[in-house]
């Protein structure tokens, strides 16, 4: 249970239903680490065009994205 | 409408406010106002009593779900079939950044509609207030307490991780209602 064989892992990404149902979980769990770790970088005082280049976006994306849920 | 609350349903209301805002929600929704009904020393919160349910079982299903990020458990597993461990990404956020890391608001829209259509409370509380009403009429009872909120509440139905906890203790719409009809009506 711990460590599944990794045919087990293939099987179950082959199929369709579970192979896109693990992309959308992932996008879920990509946005709620993105939020903490925006949050996180803003506490540390990065400045959001540091925050971006990181991220690989612009400026504007991230600052529209978290300004508002970030305690300045 | 709030002319027909008890004095319980309108501190429920206002409790369901608080509720939000501590949890530094958008808007006041359903799960908001269970977990006031289950706060308030009413009929309501008598009634869920009687299935076990507690505000410590709701506020800790919801605070368990917040650590996984709102993730399912299904949503968890079609991760470990990509390879991905989900609870070992968790484990190591709250390590680093506490048990609250993912207890944010989901981002709100730009620009959000406020006014008479607008208001605190999401669609969905709306109509658990209008359910509310309907229920009392139904019942023959003159006014809307908090047993009333309740049936609204289950009629409509919450989502995710407190509504695992409503099934798990046996709590259901058709239940509720038989055994808010044996009780006596004493609006207070």
């Amino acid at each position: 249970m711990d460590n599944p064989p990794d045919l087990t892992a293939a099987a179950g990404a082959a199929d369709p239903g579970t192979g896109l149902r693990a992309v959308a979980a992932l996008r879920k769990l990509v946005e709620q680490l993105e939020a903490v770790q925006v949050r996180n970088a803003r506490a540390h005082g990065w400045a959001w065009q540091a925050i971006a280049d990181s991220l690989g976006v612009t400026r504007q994306a991230v600052h529209q994205k978290h300004a508002h849920r970030t305690r300045d | 409408m709030f002319e027909r609350f008890t004095k319980n349903a309108r501190q429920t209301v206002l409790t369901a406010l608080r509720i939000a805002t501590e949890r530094r929600a958008d808007k006041t929704g359903p799960e908001h106002l269970l977990l006031a009904v289950v706060a308030v020393d009413g009929t309501g919160a008598r009634l869920l009593a009687e299935y076990g349910v507690t505000a410590a079982s709701l506020s800790g299903a919801l605070d368990a779900a917040t650590q996984r990020a709102g993730l399912t458990d299904a949503e968890i597993s079609a991760l470990r079939s990509v390879g991905i461990d989900a609870d070992e990404v968790f484990r190591r956020i709250e390590q680093a950044f506490g048990p609250a890391a993912f207890d944010e608001p989901t981002p709100a829209p730009p620009r959000r509609r406020r006014g008479l259509l607008g208001g605190p409370f999401d669609p969905q509380a709306r109509k658990v207030m209008e359910l509310s009403l309907r229920e009392a009429l139904a019942l023959g009872h003159r006014s809307i307490g908090t047993e009333h909120l309740l049936l609204g509440i289950l009629r409509q139905g919450v989502s995710g991780p407190m509504s695992t906890v409503l099934s798990e203790n046996g709590v259901s719409y058709d239940d509720a209602r038989r055994r808010t009809l044996a009780r006596p009506h004493h609006p207070a």
